[in-house]
């Protein structure tokens, strides 16, 4: 698996046009670092306007690292703080990177979570998502992002071909765009 | 004289067998399981559990205690869930537990979470079908019960209904008979007696009894089924005791380590008490959680 990785970090390089926050796009931009300590998820895709590339590594229980390259923002690293771990269902996190701070709240309900978040910086955003992950190969993601007063909903998939979450496919149909990602986590 | 003959070969035979039969009986070893399922937080049943299960050992039978999931977590009663999974473990360590399958609403905690409650419990917390695709779980596919002369072996299963699979990407789930098969398999002692603590409704246990047939007893959940009588799949006994700790279940069986076959003698379903809990306690919490919510959501809304 970490053959294909220097090679992504070559494309990500490469790659002059970024979103505001793709993780939005590809349902990953949650409170909860979910990812077991030693993983690093690196997602490749479309985000509407141009090529997107997210890596997101834990660096700690409650820090993780994101670098990013999308359609809006050509380069971006974001260091992930979790402040709120011990109100569960509430989680909450604060981001702080090249493009601006965030920060990041979810309901955790087991089966069904919600996630909000809000990006103030070089491209302000606002966004929330409800995503059901019920099934061991599917996870269905419903939501909206607003960006310069505009508002637009989006409904996506989450496929997961080995009955897991190391490796996925995404897709989401916004009013505006369809955006897509290939997700994989590498050890 | 023929007929005198038969006679007397008869009546020998007869006392064969009754020797046969009180050999058999001197060799099995009769054992109490207790059982609960689904029990979800609720407080106000645990003291009248505790003094069912305390009977219970007072005798000099072999006693074993399983919990077949569901027992750290419900979204219905949120003032015991913000607060209750470290008093539930806390109970369960107390009353002496022997083991836990993991229940869906038990990692509705998040994988940080469930770590913290597994490393409080004083007792293996059980799952075989769901497996680690990288890093280390809270939880192990199975154990082994040594005690009163025979060696019991325990595997846990977890239903795939409802998990919450998006906050735990490095778990695989496997179909249930096949994590059965390999974990039986891959327990090189045989065991007198073969228990499955499922978090799985009865009707599927039927059908995982239907193709493993090793398997003696099924203890399940999820749910919420009561099973006065037990249900048969060929030698395999499925039980399940409700919900909630309002029932704790005894299956009395005994068991040949000779043979490592094992004959029903009884299955009850106790009623146990409820006694009014202070709910107080997760006032605080779910207060604290609801203004650190609206507070986020003004932060995003406004």
């Amino acid at each position: 698996m970490r053959r294909w990785i220097p090679w992504l970090l070559i494309g990500c390089i490469g790659v002059n046009a970024v979103a505001a926050l793709p993780e939005a796009w590809f349902g990953r931009a949650s409170a909860m670092i979910d990812l077991p300590p030693g993983g690093t998820r690196i997602a490749v895709g479309w985000d509407g306007g141009g090529p997107a590339v997210t890596v997101n590594r834990p660096v700690a229980p409650r820090i993780a690292g994101v670098a990013s390259v999308s359609s809006v923002t050509p380069f971006a690293l974001r260091a992930v703080f979790v402040l709120i771990a011990d109100l569960v269902p509430f989680v909450a996190a604060a981001a702080v990177g090249t493009d601006g701070i965030g920060m990041v709240s979810t309901l955790f309900f087991g089966p069904v979570r919600i996630d909000a978040g809000r990006c103030w910086g070089s491209v302000p955003n606002r966004w929330g998502t409800v995503q059901l992950s019920a099934r061991p190969g599917l996870s269905l993601l419903f939501g909206a992002i607003e960006h310069d007063g505009e508002v637009e909903p989006f409904a996506g998939v989450r496929l997961f071909p080995g009955g897991h979450g190391l490796w996925e496919i995404d897709l989401s149909i916004g009013r505006e765009a369809v955006r897509w990602a290939i997700a994989g986590v590498a050890w | 004289m023929g007929d005198c003959g038969g006679g007397v070969v008869s009546r020998a035979l007869g006392w064969i067998c009754v020797l046969c039969a009180f050999a058999m009986s001197c060799a099995a070893v009769p054992v109490t399981i207790l059982y609960t399922n689904d029990i979800h937080l609720r407080f106000g049943r645990l003291a009248s559990l505790e003094q069912r299960i305390a009977a219970e050992r007072a005798g000099d039978v072999l006693v074993l205690l399983f919990d077949a999931g569901d027992a750290w977590q419900d979204f219905r009663t949120p003032l015991a869930a913000v607060w209750g999974a470290d008093e539930m473990v806390a109970w369960m360590n107390r009353v002496g537990y022997d083991g836990m399958a993991l229940g869906n609403h038990d990692m509705y905690w998040g994988r940080r979470r469930l770590e913290e409650l597994a490393e409080e419990a004083a007792f293996p917390i059980l799952c075989a079908n769901l497996e680690p695709v990288r890093g280390q779980v809270p939880f192990i596919p199975s154990m082994r019960v040594e005690a009163g002369g025979i060696s019991v072996l325990a595997i846990g299963l977890i239903t795939e209904e409802w998990l919450p699979y998006s906050a735990y990407p490095a778990l695989h789930i496997i179909p249930g008979a096949s994590a059965l098969r390999r974990e039986i398999d891959r327990r090189a002692t045989p065991s007198d007696l073969v228990l499955v603590l499922a978090h799985l409704p009865v009707a599927d246990a039927t059908r995982i009894a239907s193709v493993v047939p090793e398997i003696d007893v099924f203890l399940t959940g999820h749910s919420h089924e009561e099973t006065p009588d037990p249900v048969s799949v060929g030698e395999t006994l499925i039980v399940q005791s409700g919900a909630f700790g309002e029932r704790l279940g005894r299956l009395s069986i005994d068991v040949d380590p000779e043979t490592g076959s094992h004959r029903l003698i009884a299955n009850e379903l106790l009623a146990t008490e409820k006694a009014p809990t202070e709910i107080g306690r997760g006032l605080a919490q779910l207060l604290w959680i609801a203004a650190a919510t609206a507070a986020a959501a003004i932060l995003i809304l406004r």
